[in-house]
């Protein structure tokens, strides 16, 4: 051991694993919290781990160097509220960096029949607490007989990401949903934004698409005025953000749950729209 | 003995140790490794396997720091800090036929994320049989082509013939590497037909110069991976003009679809001894 | 002719007109493109009637194999090759400037040009640069020394050597020499001897693959071996995917037609170029 100590090797650091299998039960049970408890997520031992965790989520460690694990969230998904109830609209591409690793990710997740998520930010954080909340959701109604109001259930999931703020979660979603108050529709992120609205859009495609929502909103749009809305405001979307494309999926909220409306591949969509365009002036097309 | 005595003293003597593990015993310190390389494995995400590098040192300084080290080359690729040629996006290939050449390109002009342009010129025509496209950063497609061509005409005013494909390869090269410490970036690809034999002529070349003289097709871009693996497995040697245009059009295609940042339409030349052939073709606009 | 904006004889050297935008760049956070390198095994060995080079055929960029069939055998001289390895462009366009050079002192002196010249003229090049130019090579050729093999690094440090490997797989194929490498070796057995190395260099490095070139140096003449050996067989496609015409969907389509409106043919008497001194 003296070569060990010479070198400045802690011997007990490293070597003295294979003797404490009895630890290991209980260590595993302490690091998969989340298996009994999924609100539970296992953060490393440190005293602030927000500090650490939030340096490797802005991709860089704290000498600065690149830690290369820095995802590109590309999305565009889309939520408005009008008289026949909420309209959700989200492309279905999913990158990793320039790559396109998926083009047909579906953006909304169905927590139940009144309640409709939209992910935007990193797919697995999205879908592991709209997983939470949905059966959040189940144990409120098992426990008082009627369905969670949307306001309840954007803050229980807002509370529960917000106790894992700075630690790299990134997280924007918009929940709809129909409960006795009528339509609801809330943004809430990871930063620790819950605020119900109007109209919303969030991702990296959000700016285009605000520009034709924003253009063609009413509150009373007919149903299939509305499905169209979003349609085309996601549609221009893909066609100028890089990281928005792949198929336009559009979901209706109503009194009576929710509705999915349409699957459309944005390439038929294009050329629909061109040859609408064509007819309408035919002096232009050359 | 003495420095062992030193390494010890050392780092006991630390003071920014935090207390907490200065009184670690080592089952705790054991586990907080262990903790580590979970953490690791869950934050680099599932599937890629992660490995991270811990010395004594390390955990004696400061418990917070992390290193990550990917084994996975493609993992690099993906979130390295984006490219100086990929700011704009973009795919080419040149193939080989029997007594005919194919040049292709896609249509986009993107800043990062944001589709600017979908006709955007990137194959050039240099002589009748002689084309050239230049994949990169466009500022510099554009002031390299100028440059080209400017030193084309002077080599035809002096030498007054034809120019060939090879002596044009040479002269690109030439060019680019004269700019060996400050290279311009981009990546060219020329397809031609010998003015005389009319035989048929690819090749590719780094930002520098090297060149790569191929004897079945040539690629670049942004996507050259997705484009290598669509023209290993659709390419066969001898190909008629129509043949080869479905061939080189479907590996383009099928290729910039998995690219985020290049696409939005398509152009093939087919260049034949009487006739060069331009088509535009019909892709994701997305 | 001549004028300022288009001189005729353009100035010699390197450009840095680039740089500082280049760096501007750099520093916003965009990361500079790689150049492709030969990722190589390149070996020389002296036998007993000359030298014998051979070198792998595999260049990459990064991870991906940018050329499989690529040229690292470069000509400099009737009796002088050099083998390189390092940047693509780097060696290519050395070698290109030193053969010229080459010529133009064998038109100067009008004797064949001794590979030390070569050597120096390479080293002095190199040095100048400062390791800048990313070129490892080996040199080799036969003069009215007999059989030479130079090892010359990036820096413009140069060895005289009886054998040697350079490249990435410079130590799987330096492993086969040091077992196998005698004072003159018959010509059969050394090119077998270069080959293996090579070999191991294309079976242990992934950095070189595909092919196995050779080039044979002698005093009567040179054996340019390309390809001496494929090490790589590529596997055979099972199924042809040809797409049916009128698979892709054509928006616009425009041909245009070539026409060679004259055509002059200019004969050219043959004359001998006169290379006396």
């Amino acid at each position: 051991m003296a070569l060990a100590e010479v070198c400045g090797i802690n011997s007990f650091a490293d070597f003295g694993y294979s003797r404490e299998k009895d630890k290991i039960a209980g260590e595993i049970e302490a690091y998969t919290k989340n298996f009994s408890n999924n609100l539970h997520l296992a953060v490393p031992p440190f005293i602030n781990p927000a500090e650490t965790l939030g340096c490797i989520a802005a991709g860089t460690d704290e000498t600065g160097k690149h830690l290369k694990i820095k995802f590109d969230h590309g999305t565009t998904t889309l939520g408005f509220r009008y008289q026949g109830g909420i309209v959700l609209a989200v492309d279905s591409r999913a990158t990793g960096g320039q790559f396109i690793g998926s083009s047909t990710m579906k953006k909304i997740v169905e927590i139940n029949d009144y309640l409709l998520g939209t992910l935007a930010g990193g797919a697995a954080d999205c879908v592991y607490w709209d997983r939470v909340l949905a059966r959040q959701c189940r144990m409120y109604e098992l426990r008082n007989r009627e369905r969670i109001s949307i306001a309840a259930a954007s803050k229980l999931l807002s509370n529960m990401i917000y106790n894992f703020k700075g630690m790299g979660l990134s997280i924007g979603m918009m929940l709809a949903g129909w409960d006795k108050r009528g339509p609801g529709l809330y943004y809430v992120d990871s930063e620790g934004t819950r605020t119900p609205g109007k109209v919303f859009s969030v991702g990296s495609g959000s700016v285009f698409a605000f520009g034709v929502l924003d253009s063609g909103y009413r509150w009373d749009l007919t149903d299939e005025q509305a499905y169209e809305l979003g349609r085309r405001s996601i549609y221009h979307a893909t066609h100028r953000d890089a990281y928005s494309g792949g198929i336009i999926r559009v979901y209706h909220m109503k009194s009576t749950g929710w509705v999915h409306i349409s699957d459309q591949d944005s390439k038929d969509l294009h050329y629909a729209y061109q040859a609408e365009k064509a007819l309408e002036q035919p002096s232009t097309s050359s | 003995m003495a420095h062992s005595f030193v390494a010890k003293y050392r780092l006991r003597a630390k003071s920014d140790v935090p207390e907490i593990f200065q009184r670690r015993n080592r089952d705790e310190l054991s586990a907080c490794i262990r903790h580590r390389a979970d953490t690791a494995a869950q934050l680099t995400g599932s599937g890629w396997p992660a490995r991270v590098r811990i010395t004594n040192q390390e955990i004696a300084d400061s418990c917070s720091r992390l290193r990550f080290e990917s084994s996975s080359a493609i993992l690099d690729r993906m979130y390295d800090p984006q490219s100086i040629l990929a700011y704009n996006g973009g795919a080419v290939i040149a193939m080989k036929g029997k007594n005919c050449v194919a040049i292709a390109a896609d249509r986009r002009f993107g800043i990062q994320a944001q589709t600017i342009m979908c006709d955007f010129q990137k194959i050039f025509e240099m002589e009748p049989h002689l084309f050239i496209s230049l994949p990169g950063l466009a500022t510099d497609t554009q002031t390299v082509m100028e440059r080209l061509r400017f030193r084309l005409n002077l080599y035809e005013l002096k030498e007054n013939r034809k120019i060939h494909p090879k002596t044009f390869t040479a002269m690109v090269s030439n060019l680019l590497y004269e700019k060996r410490f400050g290279p311009y970036f981009v990546e060219p690809i020329i397809a031609g037909l010998d003015p005389v034999t009319f035989e048929p002529f690819i090749c590719n070349m780094d930002l520098i110069g090297s060149r790569n003289m191929a004897e079945d097709f040539v690629v670049g871009g942004t996507c050259t991976e997705q484009l290598y693996g669509m023209c290993e497995s659709l390419y066969e040697p001898d190909l008629e003009p129509n043949e080869l245009f479905e061939t080189i059009s479907q590996a383009l295609v099928n290729a910039f679809d998995r690219d985020a940042i290049s696409g939005w339409g398509a152009v093939v030349y087919i260049i034949e001894k009487d006739k060069v052939t331009k088509r535009t073709i019909k892709t994701r606009m997305d | 002719m001549t004028s300022l904006l288009a001189p005729e004889i353009p100035s010699p050297g390197f450009s840095f007109d680039l740089c500082q935008r280049n760096s501007a760049l750099i520093k916003k956070g965009f990361a500079a493109p790689k150049a492709v390198k030969t990722g190589t095994t390149i070996a020389g060995v002296v036998y007993k009637d000359g030298v014998i080079l051979g070198g792998d055929t595999r260049a990459t960029e990064d991870t991906i194999v940018a050329d499989k069939y690529s040229l690292k055998i470069h000509y400099l001289a009737p009796n002088m090759y050099c083998c390189g390895a390092g940047t693509a462009a780097d060696t290519e366009m050395t070698t290109e400037m030193i053969a010229s050079q080459l010529e133009l002192h064998r038109l100067n002196t009008g004797r064949i040009v001794p590979v030390c010249t070569a050597n120096t003229l390479i080293k002095q090049m190199l040095f100048r640069y400062q390791g800048h130019i990313g070129a490892a090579l080996i040199l080799g050729g036969f003069d009215l020394d007999g059989p030479q093999l130079y090892c010359i690094y990036p820096h413009g440090s140069t060895e005289k050597l009886k054998y040697t490997t350079m490249g990435s797989g410079s130590l799987a194929a330096m492993a086969v020499f040091e077992s196998r490498w005698r004072p003159d070796l018959p010509e059969e057995e050394a090119k077998q001897l270069v080959a293996d190395a090579i070999r191991a260099g294309v079976f242990n490095d992934l950095a070189s693959g595909s092919n196995v070139d050779l080039c044979v140096i002698r005093k009567t003449g040179v054996d340019y071996l390309r390809p001496y050996d494929t090490a790589c067989v590529k596997g055979e496609r099972q199924i042809s995917y040809r797409y049916k015409p009128g698979t892709t969907a054509v928006l616009t389509k425009t041909v245009q037609p070539i026409i060679v409106e004259e055509e002059t043919v200019r004969t050219i008497q043959h004359e001998a170029m006169d290379t006396s001194a």
